[in-house]
């Protein structure tokens, strides 16, 4: 297109958008919201999200998994006892739940629990021994 | 203002395209300085946003265009609802997958493009999404406005395909453009220059005067060549954007009769 154009004689001749352009005052005409509208009156979102799976349009986020959680319980904050050295020991579940259970049940520290499991545990050998000695099995 | 979103469950049929025409158009046409397009990118490899950052470094970069990722499908409707308050338009892009994130935009979509090319395949992946928002106009009350926009067509030759097509949409009463977005060079040159239509104007007109200066006839042809399409595209693009204003201001006027 030529840069050099003679204007028109008549007022909008020669093209049929001029007179109102779609294109003139497009700020004016489509004014941007005063505030954000709730324009979805009628139905929640998640609506939405069913009618949509519903029509063959599901979701694609990543959803997280329904089900009970392992359940954890809650430990109690180890006294400061004195007790500095770690014994890391691989024990069967059961035994670790066992182990747990009994420490919870007296109010006892790990520590206290491992120490009272070994004095029972000493004082049943002894007893064993005891028995053995005296020839009752 | 109006939210207009482009759908279609298929890939590749032109969204990304006519949704930064329309953008670029929009913004171009405007002399308010307050003017603004809000562009969100739903498609997953983020090609709008890419061609923002690519924009950013231009020479007369336009400064009424935002671009911006979408959001999660938990927050998409309160980001378009936000985008209205500062934009004149908002124009949401989505991916080409039948998916949640295309239900809830266009809820709130004043009126959704789907770009449709002339192929039988295209066509039953649109009547989908046709489906899909009649259904949805009777939730929602009120209807989603909607037109097929027949996109990378052959401006001089219409195949048999993009007939029969044609004829099968017009049959379902599906309203369409009567502009079609033609399979232009200029369209793909705005993503691999990352620059609008006008930018490319300006850059090649630049180059013709720089290459007759230096009296590299052989280059000037080529780059008048290239001007010419590009003022095609450019005419093109205006005539798809007038028409869509046109059919908002028609939604308007039929709204306002409705209230009255």
């Amino acid at each position: 297109m030529s840069p050099l154009q003679r204007n028109s004689l008549f007022e909008n001749a020669g093209s049929v958008d001029t007179k109102t352009d779609a294109l003139e005052d497009l700020g004016k005409r489509f004014p941007p919201n005063k505030h954000t509208t709730n324009n979805t009156p009628g139905y929640e979102q998640r609506d939405i999200k069913a009618f949509s799976e519903e029509h063959g349009f599901p979701s694609r986020e990543p959803v997280r998994k329904k089900g009970k959680k392992p359940r954890v319980k809650a430990r109690r904050k180890l006294p400061q006892t004195g007790r500095n050295e770690q014994l890391n020991i691989r024990v069967h579940p059961t035994v670790k739940e066992r182990f747990y259970d009994v420490a919870d049940e007296y109010n006892w520290g790990l520590g206290e629990t491992l120490e009272h499991a070994m004095d029972a545990l000493e004082s049943q050998l002894r007893i064993g021994l005891q028995k053995s000695d005296d020839g009752v099995d | 203002m109006p939210v207009i979103a482009f759908a279609s469950p298929k890939g590749g049929v032109g969204k990304t395209t006519s949704s930064l025409v329309l953008a670029t158009t929009l913004a171009a046409h405007s002399k308010d300085p307050q003017f603004r397009v809000v562009l969100i990118d739903g498609d997953d490899n983020k090609p709008n946003m890419g061609w923002a950052q690519d924009n950013a470094g231009t020479a007369e970069s336009p400064s009424n265009i935002e671009v911006m990722a979408a959001p999660s499908e938990a927050t998409i409707m309160d980001e378009i609802k936000a985008a209205q308050v500062r934009a004149n338009f908002v124009l949401v892009d989505l991916e080409g997958a039948a998916t949640a994130l295309l239900t809830y935009a266009i809820t709130l979509a004043d009126f959704v493009v789907v770009p449709l090319q002339g192929s039988k395949l295209d066509a039953k992946e649109a009547e989908k999404i046709v489906r899909l928002m009649r259904n949805q106009a009777e939730m929602r009350g009120k209807p989603i406005p909607h037109a097929v926009l027949f996109t990378r067509t052959n401006a001089a030759i219409k195949p048999g395909n993009l007939k029969h097509v044609s004829e099968e949409v017009q049959r379902h009463g599906i309203d369409h453009f009567e502009v079609q977005l033609h399979e232009r060079e200029p369209f793909k040159d705005m993503f691999s220059f990352g620059m609008t239509l006008t930018q490319l104007l300006n850059a090649f007109q630049d180059e013709a005067l720089k290459a007759e200066r230096d009296g590299l006839k052989g280059q000037a042809r080529q780059h008048t060549n290239k001007i010419d399409s590009i003022q095609k595209a450019i005419r093109n693009a205006d005539n798809f954007s007038r028409e869509l204003v046109a059919k908002l201001e028609d939604l308007n006027v039929k709204q306002e009769a409705l209230i009255a």
